[in-house]
């Protein structure tokens, strides 16, 4: 039996505006697997963004308890949580996010030398990490001079560089065509298999089927699960 | 230091890629930069530097003062006087000095400018000489010796920095010298001076000179002595001269001797000037600060995304701000080393420009120490416009920010504060406009002022002959004042020629005590005492100086003639208001010059002590009864300088001429002191009216920039071209109003700071403050106007589609 590595008890997320509350998430019940492969479905408003910001610690939630590895995180202190997503969360975004003005190389190497890596520790794991994901040729690139599919691909080297916990993928295809779209799914398949704990936002049912289990989000509460937690 | 090398070149590239932006950010803080580093020069050249003279705070200046005139005064001390400090068991030493020039006789007759100092002088001020000795107590007085002291500038022209030198001869007026040693580099006290030698006192008439005032003194204290104690013990000391020498110390006088620390002495005239200049230049940098301030609050919305992203991966804010403040750093070190450059380029300008005191006491330039100010100015310039928008920018909103599709907005906090930067600026450069202003209203009434004469064609040149052949030889330097009027008054294109002691607003005076025939003193009204100038014929009509009664002196007042005067106005209105004084005889309190003298003619005022003071009673002696020792020839016409010198070095060619140059340049060097401070302070505020100006653009444009869309949609509705830019307008004017207000209220509460340079005017002087503000209120419609035209061509369609 697999180790839990995140549990969701009875989060909340309630939006106050001009005195209007919205609730975003509500009473969510989630634990993910060491190993696992997560997909949360829904349709757009459905809260999946919002849930993955929580999971991610880029968000707090309103209620409920939230824990990573056995360890609270809910009311960490910003600084604290900064260190944890440095050193045990990887992401993905739709749009990529890599930092113009940095190559390919220094994107990746961003987040090792936020943990205040040593410099040829970096590099190795950078290079690990680039040819892990076919673009080690690039890696004096700028973003800029990239396809879409292949910035998505370092994006995915800068996730796993670190060698995070776990995965956070945002619509990780959002942006692509289907062909970059399917090898980017190939690569998180291929990090799946080797070890990795993935969770990954998508809104296309094909995809999610890759997933080991799937989440299915309305209006802000789980209304469906599917397949096993068992990794 | 491997973070902060890679956070630098991420920097450094990133600024690459926005050029506009970097271009006016360091454009800005090097102005902001290299101003400040100048000014900072002359701070610590003439405030902070040793002045080359060892350990300063044991040093004073010991002056006479006078306080029974009604008015304080004082300044240059007596020979005697300055001996007798000697006694003071607190001074470790003590010494006197003054400053003239002297015809230095080798290939060829060259003017130089020689100091003569007492013997104790140099010792007093802690300097040694660098081969050699200085002079004993005995070497003082005449006949004991005639040697000589050389600066270093001097050994290295005159003796290729020979050190044979020493015991080598020079003649300086006539007279021969032995140099006895060299100074050390570096070396100058009021000025440079080539040579030093000793007074050489007339032992005999010593004790007559106990009346003449003209020696500087300072003296050293020993080690653990106050300046307290220094001046009770100068207390006791002039105390007990008074009664020893009665005769020289009328008790009406309330005569005493006073010390201030020398340095004072020497940097209170420009003290707050300089002061002033370094608190306006500050300002200049704050404006710039909080221009790129608001570059950077712009840039950072723009950038909110990368920020997030940053964090998303595991960036702490600290690390963050600290990403940020190295980015900032990176522009102010490019600011700054731009404007290290302007600030060399420009302390040549600046100093020309400067009071001749500043330029004198040390030598003014970009040094270690000064490099030193800048690194630490840019640090804390980086921190006072970086920071806060580090602190906003860091603050991000991750989860938000990353979402596709979003963009970076500001949102309202930023807008205030970009508002609150563009008021602080203008309330800054409303307060420096003010400033400028009420220094530019007073100089032009300055300027309006009539010296008493007409200085326009008039050339003036000094004539200073000295040596065996005119020394104590009145007849012989008579001559040579009257062969010089002769010369120049022959030729082509002179009109009118004469000659004075001491020229109008020169900064040469000379007052003396005098009787006058029939003048009742009032009871404890001290003595009739006023300036004396000792004039040839024709030089009140070479001046156009109007006679206002009786005649002006003529060749026939010669010394066989009888003594002969003349006064002013202002002197007539002190003694004999509304009375005709022609026929009134004057007598000075002097033993040489006591006979009585009739007063011939009365002259109009001229402005003695500059244009920013009022004409003193004066009266004139007929020069050609008694010759003084050195006279000013003025000659109007059509002549040139050259013409003036080619006439006169014939005379005698064993006497050089020294200051050769137009009236009006004389005039205007005496208003240097004023003029300094008013070019800067207002270069000051152009500056700022400047970086405003760009302040209230980047800040108008931004606007406009972030609401394209709602302007797009209220076009769409029917909102006229007008009325879009007067919606622009009204906010970005609000906030100048603001600064505008804030600022006037800075203005009114610092006049007080500039009133001591201000002549003819109010520091609150209601029409300045008007004047600047509309002329800022007028940059600020046309900053804000370009980007409100711009908002009123927006096409709606485009606009709308943006999202």
């Amino acid at each position: 039996m697999a180790e839990t590595l995140i549990e969701l008890q009875n989060v909340e997320k309630v939006f106050l505006t001009d005195e209007v509350e919205t609730h975003a998430l509500s009473n969510i019940h989630l634990t993910v697997k060491k190993g696992e492969w997560l997909a949360i479905v829904g349709p757009s408003g459905s809260g999946k963004t919002t849930l993955l910001a929580i999971l991610g610690l880029l968000d707090t939630a309103t209620g409920g308890s939230f824990m990573i590895d056995g360890k609270p995180v809910r009311d960490l202190s910003p600084a604290d949580r900064a260190h944890v997503r440095n050193k045990h969360i990887g992401f993905i975004f739709q749009s990529f996010n890599l930092i113009g003005d940095l190559t390919v190389f220094e994107n990746v190497e961003l987040p090792l030398t936020y943990r205040g890596m040593a410099p040829a520790e970096r590099k190795k794991r950078v290079e690990e990490a680039l040819n892990r994901v076919g673009m080690s040729h690039r890696s004096r690139h700028m973003p800029g001079q990239l396809s879409g599919g292949q910035q998505q691909r370092v994006a995915v080297a800068r996730a796993v560089a670190g060698d995070p916990l776990i995965l956070l993928a945002d619509e990780p295809t959002g942006n692509l065509d289907s062909k970059n779209g399917q090898a980017v799914m190939k690569l998180l398949s291929e990090l799946h298999q080797a070890g990795s704990t993935l969770i990954m936002v998508t809104h296309d049912p094909a995809y999610a089927r890759l997933a080991t289990r799937t989440v299915s989000l309305f209006d802000g509460r789980i209304v469906e699960e599917t397949g096993s937690s068992a990794a | 230091m491997e973070t902060l090398l890679k956070d630098l070149r991420f920097a450094v590239r990133g600024l690459k890629r926005t050029p506009g932006f970097t271009i006016a950010a360091v454009l800005a803080l090097a102005l902001g930069i290299g101003a400040t580093t100048a000014i900072f020069s002359v701070v610590h050249a003439v405030l902070l530097q040793s002045l080359g003279w060892g350990e300063e705070s044991r040093l004073i200046s010991v002056s006479d003062v006078y306080k029974g005139r009604g008015v304080e005064m004082g300044g240059a001390m007596s020979p005697p006087e300055v001996l007798d400090l000697r006694a003071i068991p607190l001074f470790e030493s003590s010494g006197g000095f003054s400053s003239s020039s002297s015809a230095l006789i080798g290939d060829r007759a060259e003017r130089v400018k020689v100091g003569q100092v007492t013997a104790g002088f140099f010792e007093a001020l802690g300097v040694h000489p660098l081969f050699g000795r200085t002079w004993t107590p005995d070497e003082d007085m005449k006949g004991k010796s005639n040697v000589a002291l050389t600066s270093f500038t001097a050994f290295k022209r005159r003796f290729q920095s020979d050190p044979a030198a020493i015991g080598k001869t020079i003649t300086l007026d006539g007279e021969w010298y032995r140099i006895i040693g060299v100074l050390p580099e570096g070396f100058s006290y009021a000025g440079p001076h080539e040579f030093f030698i000793p007074y050489s006192f007339p032992p005999e008439k010593l004790a007559d000179w106990r009346g003449a005032h003209w020696l500087e003194s300072v003296a050293r204290l020993k080690r653990g002595v106050s300046i307290e104690s220094a001046r009770a013990a100068l207390k006791d000391l002039a105390s007990r001269v008074r009664e020893q020498y009665p005769k020289y110390y009328a008790k009406e006088d309330l005569w005493d001797l006073a010390a201030q620390p020398l340095r004072d002495r020497w940097t209170g005239s420009v003290k707050q000037p300089i002061l002033i200049l370094f608190g306006a230049v500050l300002l200049v940098l704050l404006i710039a600060c909080a221009n790129v301030a608001n570059l950077l609050l712009a840039r950072s919305a723009a950038r909110e995304r990368e920020f997030a992203l940053r964090a998303a991966i595991g960036a702490s804010r600290t690390r963050l701000v600290r990403q940020l403040l190295t980015e900032g750093l990176a522009m102010a070190l490019a600011g700054m080393a731009i404007g290290i450059v302007l600030a060399a380029w420009g302390l040549d300008v600046l100093l020309a420009a400067a009071p001749t005191r500043i330029r004198e006491l040390n030598d003014v330039r970009i040094d270690r120490a000064v490099l030193a100010f800048s690194i630490v100015l840019t640090v804390v310039t980086t921190l006072v416009f970086a920071l806060v928008p580090a602190l906003r920018a860091s603050d991000v909103d991750v989860a938000t920010a990353l979402k596709d599709g979003a963009h970076g907005t500001s949102g309202a906090p930023a807008v205030r504060l970009r508002s609150l930067l563009v008021g602080a600026q203008v309330a800054i450069s409303l307060f420096l406009l003010a400033g400028a202003g009420l220094m530019v209203r007073s100089f032009a009434t300055l300027l309006h002022v009539s010296p008493g004469f007409d200085p326009d064609g008039v050339v003036a040149a000094e004539l200073l002959p000295a040596g065996p052949a005119y020394d104590d030889k009145p007849d012989a330097r008579r001559r040579y004042f009257e062969d010089a009027v002769r010369a120049v008054s022959s030729l082509p294109g002179a009109k009118a020629v004469g000659a004075i002691d001491r020229l109008p607003a020169s900064g040469s005076n000379y007052s003396l005590d005098y009787f006058i025939e029939g003048y009742q003193q009032a009871p404890g009204e001290p003595q009739p005492s006023g300036q004396i100038r000792e004039a040839m014929p024709g030089y009140f009509a070479a001046m156009r100086q109007p006679m206002v009664a009786g005649r002006e002196f003529t060749a026939a007042d010669d010394a066989k003639a009888p003594p002969v005067a003349m006064v002013n106005e202002a002197w007539v209105r002190r003694y004999f208001p509304g009375r005709n004084v022609v026929g009134q005889r004057i007598r000075l309190d002097s033993n040489k010059r006591g006979e009585w003298r009739t007063i011939v003619g009365v002259v109009s005022d001229a402005r003695e002590f500059g244009l920013d003071k009022p004409a003193p009673p004066v009266y004139y002696f007929a020069a050609l009864q008694w010759p003084p020792d050195q006279m000013t020839l003025v000659a109007r016409g059509t002549l040139s300088a050259a013409d003036l010198r080619n006439a006169l070095t014939p005379i005698d060619p064993t006497q050089p001429l020294d200051q050769v140059r137009p009236i009006a340049e004389i005039l205007s060097s005496s208003l240097q002191q004023r003029r300094f401070p008013l070019q800067l302070l207002g270069a000051f505020a152009v500056l700022a009216l400047l970086l405003s100006a760009l302040g209230i653009y980047g800040v108008t444009s931004y606007a406009v920039a972030q609401r394209t869309r709602e302007i797009g949609l209220r076009i769409a509705i029917g909102a006229s071209p007008a009325q879009v830019v007067r919606l622009v307008l009204s906010g970005s004017l609000r906030v100048v109003l603001v600064g505008l207000a804030a600022g006037a209220l800075a203005a009114v509460a610092g006049s007080r700071v500039l009133a001591s340079q201000l002549y003819g005017i109010s520091a609150r002087d209601p029409l300045t403050l008007t004047a600047v503000g509309a002329l800022l209120a007028l940059v600020a419609v046309v900053a804000s106007g370009v980007p409100a035209l711009r908002a009123a061509r927006v096409d709606p369609m485009a606009a709308l589609k943006t999202e």
